[in-house]
């Protein structure tokens, strides 16, 4: 008895794993749709066009400081 | 019959980890990424700012108090200060951030014109509070240290992301067969000019005794230029990548035209050759 109920549990574990990993491979995940599109930029091409690069696909970093502003002197 | 479906289960749970190791190596990192890191950057910039000023502040409170003023004005300005100090720390977005900045530096400024109506001899305390600070040293090297290397992490992340996704764009036009090598060339310069930013980062840090911002040292102005020289590199990049489109574009039209020049003449040729036949005699029965 003990058994079986220990079978049902695991079928249904093995199930739900293999059914989330089906997900990962075919539907892609937020994250992974997310890069994408920053990767490929606003143009992403199909296979036979030739785009513009765009400042999206090649742009220049921006190194700007994240420092605040100085609070000046105390007195 | 237990043991091998705990063995099942536990290889199907390590499984399901592998993809998501694969998944980051080949994708760049995104802008939200680099925003959030720069929200914790900014952070660690306040604190070391509104901390170093706290303690200047906790230094002209004692010295007025000492003098038997009332210093209850300066208090009430400091104890805002350093809440607000604790609600930038915990600040979720840049929005918010910038807010609770501008209310900082507001404070500063009422504290530092209630202590000067207030104090006659402001060049003693201001020696006072100097003194202070120096011997605070260590605790705020701790937190200059914290905010200039995650501004240098920051800094490293947003060149590999742009390089990134300049290689992945290159790469494509490679899948496609168009010749990259002027713009590999380019590519390859850039990515050399890594490990230069990241030492004349360093080395402006040693020079610069406070923060980057507004420092004057030669070392400074030596990485200002290195980061000059990447961007203009990735404008070069970008110019030399269009070049290469806009010829491989030239080549593609320049070849279809061609292509129907020829069936043209093929067509016509074809046409004369049924003309001629045409205009024989009928057949040679």
């Amino acid at each position: 008895m003990e058994q079986n109920k220990l079978m049902i549990a695991g079928v249904i574990i093995a199930v739900l794993v293999i059914a989330g990993l089906a997900g990962y491979f075919f539907l892609g995940t937020d994250d992974a749709s997310d890069n994408a599109k920053i990767a490929a930029g606003s143009n992403a091409q199909e296979p036979n066009e030739i785009a513009e690069p765009t400042q999206d696909d090649i742009s220049e970093p921006e190194f700007d400081d994240s420092d605040i502003d100085d609070l000046g002197s105390v007195i | 019959m237990k043991k091998l479906f705990a063995i099942t289960i536990l290889a199907l749970f390590v499984v399901s980890f592998i993809p998501s190791g694969f998944a980051q190596e080949d994708t760049c990192r995104t802008a939200d990424d680099l925003a959030k890191h720069r929200l914790d950057v900014r952070k660690h910039f306040a604190e070391l700012r509104t901390e170093r000023h706290r303690l200047g502040m906790d230094v002209v409170i004692s010295y007025a108090s000492e003098q038997g003023l009332d210093a209850s004005g300066l208090t009430t300005i400091r104890d805002n200060f350093v809440s607000k100090a604790t609600d930038i720390k915990n600040s979720q977005t840049n929005e918010e951030f910038e807010t609770i900045a501008v209310e900082l530096k507001n404070l500063a400024k009422d504290f530092r014109e209630t202590a000067v109506g207030l104090i006659s001899d402001t060049s003693a305390v201001r020696t006072k509070v100097q003194t202070e600070i120096s011997n605070k040293e260590s605790d705020l090297n701790k937190l200059r240290t914290g905010a200039l290397d995650s501004e240098k992490d920051l800094r490293l992340k947003r060149f590999d992301a742009h390089l990134c996704r300049a290689d992945i764009f290159l790469s494509k036009l490679e899948a496609r067969e168009i010749d990259t090598a002027s713009a590999r060339e380019k590519y390859n310069a850039i990515s050399e000019k890594r490990e230069q930013a990241s030492e004349a980062f360093d080395k402006a840090v040693v020079a610069c005794d406070y923060v980057l911002k507004g420092c004057e040292a030669v070392e400074k102005k030596e990485y200002d230029a290195i980061v000059d020289s990447i961007k203009s590199e990735f404008r070069d990049l970008k110019t030399k990548t269009g070049e290469i489109i806009t010829d491989k574009k030239r080549e593609l039209k320049e070849t279809a035209v061609k292509k129907v020049e020829e069936r043209k003449v093929a067509i016509r040729k074809a046409l004369d050759e049924k003309d001629k036949v045409a205009e024989e005699p009928n057949g040679t029965e």
